[in-house]
């Protein structure tokens, strides 16, 4: 090359082989994971304590978050819902708002700093030193110890603490209304039984799932191929966080597309 | 150590699950532990009724819907409804779909046939399914605004078809006279249309002027009806000269009072007048020839088409006066 | 049963790390492998347990083809190999008797006392009575290499991999290890393969030593023939004289 600087070809050149490369990757950590599966007595045993740190460690924080979200939420739907409306639609913005998208969305991009990062972290960790090599000499497939655990987790605790979160949301939503805005009880309730349907759950819960497998699934791919030392674990860490977090919003979009 | 994560696990996912459960069934309306009694609702069509939607008796919410499907054969639909605590209804109780506020949500109320005994209520089919103990309502749906153009934008074709026939019964002068009706029923669709593409924006505006213009049009629909009384004896009378020159006085009559009451008030107020006109003339009309009174009804060798235009004409009719009386009703603000 | 690898080429990017490496390990012995840092020692033992798979050439261990085994194959090979990590890579989140014990649970039919008095056994023979229950950051440098030693050997396996065992460690305990190697071979018929950099160390547990340099096995012999040889580059390493190794290439 007769200049260290890329020309634009070149630059996407070298784009498209590094993507094409990542998507390969992340097909044959796919494809290695599935077949993973079938090592129960490998993950088996890990299962319940990742659901502890990915599920049960993250409910402090969707609660947070969803309880100020719930509040907000009933404060700006009444200020937008001044003069014709009636009051009452605060209750239907809260409940769909905070069932639909607020509380899938916001606590998704909530763990994907959390829970994206540590697993990116902890995995990219046992990378640089060794400890996933470690685990292969011990006849562990690392798939199944590491990746396997942490997916099943996302997947089956995203939507526990997505759907807690949500509640929270509503709650506090409805306490908020009651108390702020001078509506009944009654009135909130009726807006928020106005426009729900059971479906509308179905959907949290898809799009919840889907975004704990994005997370976990994205923070273990970026920490098994994480290189260096902690620098390398530092840009696992970083890329996974980010790259889920927009997936996450990739796949809200999709979702709302498809199942909508 | 194990066993107190495992404690913790479980018990957030059975928490989190006990919140997801008995929160939807608590969103839908369903009360715990108390009995349910089962209705079916048979008809033709349930616009946007869903599942959940409320069941209200005498205005109260008793119940919510429960199940929607297709009977089978495609001819009709069943609606499951779930009334709350035992309830007996009354031998001719039949249902009425219809949206219940303007933000889009329908229900279904439970009213009595006597109550309404113009509605073209669904007849249950000899054959129809019978679960055990559940008791099955005929249903009606009341049509909303988009509805009500696409029943009137049928009115018209039939009307033409109609006209189609008048030509070959009278002279050119006629047709130019009911011509000009079926212009009149076209601006009023076209204007219905345009009524429910901006009802969103302009809902409080509509509403206003409905209210203006119905007492407005009421006092002018007298000098109308004066002019259709006389239609109404020359078709009666059958004599055709006098039909040919009579209907051309009317009807200029007709178009001119039409024409003072769009320039007065503007949108809604002209569209109930001219639909008004137009379709008591209409009525009249099709009143005569399907009852084959006059030499008109003779003419016309189907008798199905006049009494499916009748039947449409009865039908916004009925919707027309509606729409006065609720027109929230009619116009849905769709937030969502 | 033995390793031998045949004519194995590896590159990382356009790092030519192995160029037509031939060696073979004969069953029951103690192999030393030494040579410069960075030539490629550990890449080699990662080889054996497939870690890293070459680029060109065979690996054959325990008469298995190694490129060619499935999963489980590969994975019932590993029970047979244990592997002593250059810097140990413990399971930090793990208390060291559950890193000693993480081999042993891939084992069928292994009962939990079983388990608990075989760790005790392993941790006793790297002289790491009593740790236990501590993690491996609160341990030092030398007692972590002993008891990633330790968990290697758990499982007692056919083959040992030592990357630098001794490296880090005080004379005495450099001893204890290099006593232990030999026990290994002597009373359980182990094959070793010891990379090192002390080369008295070498001298005293292996029955043959090779050198590794640009990618191949530069010398391969008996203690005594690796003493009396006079390949300059040899001699630069076991002296310590980078003016001999300058001549040599
Ligand atoms: N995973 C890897 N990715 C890229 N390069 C690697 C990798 N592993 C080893 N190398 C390169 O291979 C060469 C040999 O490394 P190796 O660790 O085998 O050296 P060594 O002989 O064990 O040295 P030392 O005595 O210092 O441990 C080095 O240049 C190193 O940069
Ligand atoms: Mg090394």
């Amino acid at each position: 090359m007769p200049t260290s600087v890329l020309t634009p070809v070149e630059y996407i050149g070298r784009w498209s082989i590094n993507s094409v490369r990542s998507l390969g990757k992340a097909g044959y950590l796919t494809t290695g994971a599935l077949r993973a599966l079938r090592n129960v007595e490998i993950w088996g045993p890990r299962l319940v304590s990742q659901m502890v740190s990915v599920g049960v460690a993250s409910v402090p924080i969707a609660l947070f978050i969803a309880v100020f979200t719930g509040i907000v939420l009933a404060l700006q739907a009444s200020y937008t819902l001044t003069g014709a409306v009636p009051m009452y639609l605060v209750g239907a913005m809260v409940g769909k708002s905070m069932i639909l998208e607020l509380g899938p969305v916001l606590t998704g991009l909530a763990l994907a700093g959390r829970v994206g990062a540590s697993t990116a972290a902890e995995v990219g960790t046992m990378r640089v030193t060794e400890q996933i090599d470690a685990l292969e000499t011990l006849a562990y497939d690392p798939l199944a110890y590491l990746v396997v655990p942490r997916v099943l987790a996302g997947v089956f605790m995203f939507p526990v603490v997505i759907v807690l979160a949500s509640a929270i949301g509503i709650l506090t939503g409805w306490s908020a209304s009651l108390t702020l805005l001078d509506m009944s009880s009654a009135e909130f309730v009726r807006g928020l039984r106005l426009f729900f349907q059971p479906w509308d759950v179905g959907f949290a819960v898809i799009k919840s799932l889907s975004f704990g497998l994005i997370v976990t699934s994205v923070g273990s791919f970026y920490g098994f191929h994480a290189k260096g030392g902690a620098g390398g674990v530092g840009v696992a860490t970083t890329r996974a966080v980010v790259v889920s977090s927009m997936l996450i919003l990739v796949l809200d979009a999709f979702w709302a597309v498809v199942l909508l | 150590m194990k066993r107190r994560e495992e404690l913790l696990a479980g018990s957030v996912v059975l928490l989190g699950i006990v919140v997801a459960v008995f929160g939807t069934l608590w969103l839908q309306g369903r009360r715990f532990g108390s009995t349910e009694t089962e209705v079916h609702v048979l008809m033709r069509d349930v616009g946007q009724l869903s599942v959940g939607n409320a069941v209200t008796f005498r205005g109260v919410p008793i119940g919510r819907v429960g199940d929607i499907a297709v009977e089978e054969g495609g001819t009709a639909v069943r609606i499951q409804l779930l009334l709350d605590g035992e309830w007996i209804l009354e031998d001719d109780a039949v249902a009425v779909i219809a949206p219940e506020s303007m933000f889009g949500d329908w229900q279904a109320e439970i009213v009595t046939r006597s109550r309404f005994p113009r509605y073209d209520y669904y007849e249950i089919p000899a054959e129809a399914r019978l679960p055990g103990g559940v008791r099955i309502l005929s249903g009606y749906m009341l049509p909303d605004l988009s509805r009500l153009t696409a029943v009137a934008d049928e009115v018209a074709q039939n009307v033409a078809s109609l006209t189609d026939r008048f030509d070959r019964a009278f002279g050119q002068e006629t047709t130019d006279q009911i011509t000009q009706a079926i212009d009149n029923m076209e601006e009023f669709t076209a204007t219905l249309r345009r009524l429910a593409d901006q009802q969103s924006d302009q809902f409080l505006g509509i509403a206003e002027d409905v209210q203006n213009a119905t007492s407005e049009i009421a006092s002018v629909l007298e000098t109308a009806r004066g002019s259709l009384e006389r239609i109404d004896a020359l078709l009666a009378s059958g004599d055709l000269d006098s039909i040919l020159v009579n209907t051309r006085v009317i009807t200029a009559e007709l178009s001119g009072v039409s024409g003072d009451i769009s320039a007065a008030s503007r949108s809604l107020s002209g569209t109930l007048t001219l639909a008004d006109s137009t379709f008591l003339a209409l009525n009249r009309i099709t009143a005569r020839l399907e009852s084959g009174d006059g030499s008109l009804g003779r003419l016309i060798t189907d008798t199905l088409l006049a009494s499916r235009a009748e039947r449409l004409v009865e039908e916004l009719n009925l919707l027309m006066a509606d729409l006065r009386a609720n027109p929230r009703k009619y116009v849905r603000l769709s937030i969502f | 049963m033995s390793i031998v690898l045949r004519d194995v080429y590896r590159a990382f990017g356009t790092n030519q790390v192995l160029r037509g490496l031939d060696l073979e390990v004969q069953d029951g012995e103690t192999l030393s492998v030494i040579g410069f840092s960075g030539a490629g020692k550990s890449v080699v033992l990662k080889h054996m347990v497939g870690l890293i798979r070459p680029d060109s050439g065979d690996v054959v261990v325990d008469g298995k083809n190694v490129n060619e085994l499935d999963v489980e194959e590969l994975n019932a090979l590993r029970r047979d190999v244990g592997y002593v990590f250059q810097f140990a890579a413990l399971f930090d989140s793990m208390s060291i008797a559950e890193n000693v014990a993480m081999g042993l649970r891939r084992v069928p039919g292994t009962y939990e006392e079983e388990i608990v008095s075989r760790v005790r056994e392993c941790l006793a023979l790297v002289e790491l009575e009593g740790i236990e229950d501590q993690y491996p950051s609160e341990l030092s440098g030398g007692m972590v290499k002993r008891a990633g030693l330790a968990r290697a050997i758990a499982t007692r396996p056919k083959y040992l991999l030592y990357d630098e065992p001794t490296t880090g460690l005080d004379p005495v305990t450099v001893t204890v290890i290099d006593r232990l190697i030999v026990r290994m071979k002597e009373e359980l018929g182990v094959t070793g393969i010891v990379v090192t950099h002390d080369i008295e160390s070498a001298y005293r547990i292996s029955d043959r030593i090779a050198m590794l340099h640009d990618g191949r096995i530069r010398i391969c012999g008996t203690v005594d023939e690796i003493r009396g040889s006079d390949d300059p580059l040899l001699r630069s390493f076991l002296e310590g004289r980078p003016e001999l190794a300058k001549r040599a290439s």
